[in-house]
């Protein structure tokens, strides 16, 4: 399935999303930790009250994240997921031929056939002795 | 006063002995004992997840740290939640990749795994008993605090020595039997049932320490920056990180150097810690896993905007000195808190059922969170040393989960010994340290193997060692091991008495050097290597991480 053309767009959104996100919320928060270190005057200015710049950037890393997270986990469930499920559902209807790859270690092992998925022969050997499925 | 707080801890104990017993009679095989069947909703899992994070160092400590030392505090917490976009950004294809623990995620895609096993094993198990000893050596100078703001009590008729080393002999023993017969079932209902405890108890706090100010955070923040003695500076950063030392531009440099270091590993942290990363994998899929870290984000994020109250609270309601008095660390304040804002709600009775609550509540944190570390690190000799190495992959489930019971009962013992002759010991650095190792150690591999396509054993081996090893010697060399005085008073501050100093390495935090070489031996050990990269395994473990083909 990695060649697929889904499965690759899947795979770039992914990557992409995962890129952009961590790079911006670490740079915004490294960015914040050096004006706390450097920018002291900067910091200490008054905003409303007994709340100064420094409360509010902190605050401000709080509100961030929960928004960051909000917008990630719904860019994942309208961009990422349907993908994913599309994928899976075709993966399992058809289960892949049984597994060509020898047991890892230990040759005494019988390989593993009776698994549905099968992508590694240890999983086999676990999915057998285990019984289950998933 | 102590009884009441004994009386409160004892209904605790009583509810989660019950969970216990229940999750016993329904825990069955390997899935039940290390994942809880992987049955539990992304709520339910996201709270047990906020309760695995919130310990009493974040509860006592960052409180303490605010009421001391201001703003500073609170820019400790802000690390630790921004940490967990990280863990959002990568807990759906973690929970897909893995099946138990942090090795399955790294074991996957490689040829050679026994190798990469041991050595996540290692790691998992230094991570989790220097995370252990903290919080157990916190449970038993809690006893002493609670005896110390009601000065010439005995609890239950001891003395406060011997109260510290009963507790700590209780309390793991408490979480030996959660791990050992609740596993990962008990565990996440005993957290559930902590962190709803702990919200609980801080929103009752909050609210009366708000209600004190007219409900304005302006009026709270300013009464405490008056009382403290500092003025505005304690609304400001730099009373305790990154200091601006006059006149010493090597020291300046120094400390903020030890403050970036600090930061990084809070926010690189989090994924790499095993209590936290064994959680992943306890929901039925991705999107339940990204629920629960939602979940958690929000649950945390709530909790530490409401220590920042409970901090300035502290210093405008109780006042540095008295807190200092009491706690040279600051760990008392919200202690000390509760008992003030009891007695202006409802007399000293009112003072003294809230001390007691929030007393017991910090108890009910300590026991929670040591026990979802002693089952992390179980899980992983279990599952990984004997299971996968000892047994070559093919255990009897039963078999397994049996070994699983022993390491945790073993491992808590060494958990129970470690911390009774720590005891007096400066431990509080451990938890940074921890947190260190798991960004150094565990991160990089994590990392790599989901997104680069030619990372194999060597790499994750060398940066498992790599990052785990450096971290320990540079923190075995810096100031918080040996070297570090009190300017005014000649006390030692580190872990060693005054005038053994073989301190080489500056920074107390390792996080700024030991990352990069955790990150630089694991690409070395990949790129070296004569081993050829698998891309196969790659690509299954790709398709399976993103979309959940074949995931367990």
């Amino acid at each position: 399935m990695a060649g697929d053309e889904r499965f690759r767009r899947l795979n770039r959104r992914f990557r992409r999303t995962v890129a952009v996100t961590a790079g911006g919320f670490l740079g915004w928060y490294f960015l914040y930790v050096a004006l706390s270190a450097f920018a002291r005057g900067f910091m200490a200015r008054p905003v409303a009250g007994h709340v100064n710049v420094a409360m509010l950037l902190g605050v401000l890393q709080f509100a961030s994240t929960f928004v960051l997270a909000a917008a990630f986990v719904a860019y994942a469930r309208r961009r990422l997921d349907p993908l994913a499920a599309e994928l899976r559902a075709e993966a399992e209807e058809r289960p892949a031929p049984g597994p060509p790859a020898p047991p890892a270690r230990a040759p005494s092992v019988a390989p593993a056939t009776a698994a549905p998925f099968a992508p590694r022969a240890s999983d086999g050997r676990w999915d057998v002795r285990m019984g289950e499925a998933r | 006063m102590t009884e009441l707080t004994f009386g409160v801890f004892v209904v605790f104990v009583l509810i989660t002995v019950g969970i216990t017993v229940w999750a016993r009679a329904n825990t069955r095989g390997a899935d039940d004992f290390y994942a809880g069947g992987r049955k539990f909703s992304g709520a339910q899992n996201g709270t047990a997840l906020a309760g695995d994070y919130m310990s009493a160092a974040s509860f006592l400590g960052i409180a303490g740290l605010i009421a001391l030392s201001g703003y500073d505090g609170f820019l400790y917490s802000i690390g630790f939640l921004v940490a967990w976009l990280l863990a959002l950004l990568l807990v759906g294809v973690v929970r897909n990749a893995g099946r138990f623990t942090l090795a399955d995620v790294l074991a996957q895609r490689v040829r050679r795994e026994p190798p990469v096993r041991r050595a996540a094993v290692v790691s998992t198990v230094t991570v989790s008993v220097f995370y252990l000893l903290a919080q157990m050596v916190g449970a038993g100078a809690l006893v002493s605090m609670l005896l110390g703001v009601n000065p010439g009590e005995r609890f239950l008729g001891m003395s406060a020595g011997a109260a510290e080393t009963v507790t700590i002999v209780v309390v793991g023993m408490l979480m030996i039997c959660y791990v050992m017969f609740g596993g990962m079932k008990g565990t996440t209902w005993v957290q559930i049932v902590k962190a709803v405890l702990l919200m609980a108890g801080t929103v009752v706090l909050t609210v009366l320490v708000l209600s004190r100010f007219g409900y304005s955070p302006s009026a709270m923040l300013g009464a405490a920056a008056d009382a403290s003695g500092r003025g505005d500076a304690f609304l400001q950063p730099g009373l305790r990180y990154g200091r601006d030392v006059e006149g010493d531009a090597y020291r300046t440099i120094i400390g903020k150097l030890d403050f970036f270091s600090l930061a990084l590993a809070l926010v690189l942290g989090t994924v790499g810690l095993p209590h936290i990363v064994t959680r992943f994998f306890t929901v039925p899929d991705a999107r339940a896993a990204r629920t629960s870290v939602s979940w958690a984000i929000g649950l945390v994020g709530a909790f530490y905007l409401m220590t920042l109250a409970l901090g300035f609270g502290a210093a405008a309601l109780v006042g540095r000195e008295r807190i200092a008095a009491q706690d040279p660390s600051g760990n008392t304040a919200a202690l000390q808190l509760a008992h003030a804002v009891g007695v202006h709600a409802a007399g000293e009775v009112g003072g003294d059922v809230l001390l007691a609550f929030t007393g017991a509540v910090a108890f009910a944190t300590i026991l929670a969170v040591v026990s979802g570390l002693v089952l992390a690190s179980s899980t992983s000799l279990a599952h990984d040393y004997f299971g996968q190495v000892l047994m070559f992959g093919r255990p009897r489930e039963s078999q397994e989960v049996a070994v699983a019971r022993v390491a945790a009962f073993l491992i808590g013992t060494i958990a129970v010994v470690l911390a009774v002759v720590a005891r007096d010991l400066n431990v509080a650095f451990l938890v940074a340290l921890a947190f260190a190792i798991a960004a150094s150690a565990n991160l990089p591999p994590i990392v790599l193997s989901l997104f680069w396509r030619r990372f194999n054993s060597a790499g994750a081996v060398a940066g498992i060692y790599g990052g785990l090893g450096s971290s320990l010697l540079l923190v075995i060399f810096s100031p918080v091991v040996s070297g570090k005085t009190d300017p005014v008073t000649g006390r030692s501050l580190s872990l060693f008495p005054a005038g053994v100093d073989f301190h080489l390495f500056p920074l107390e935090n390792p996080g700024i050097v030991s990352v990069p070489i955790g990150f630089a031996c694991a690409v070395a050990g990949t790129l070296l290597a004569r081993e050829k990269a698998d891309p196969l395994r790659y690509d299954d473990l790709s398709v399976r991480a993103l979309t959940g083909t074949g995931a367990h």
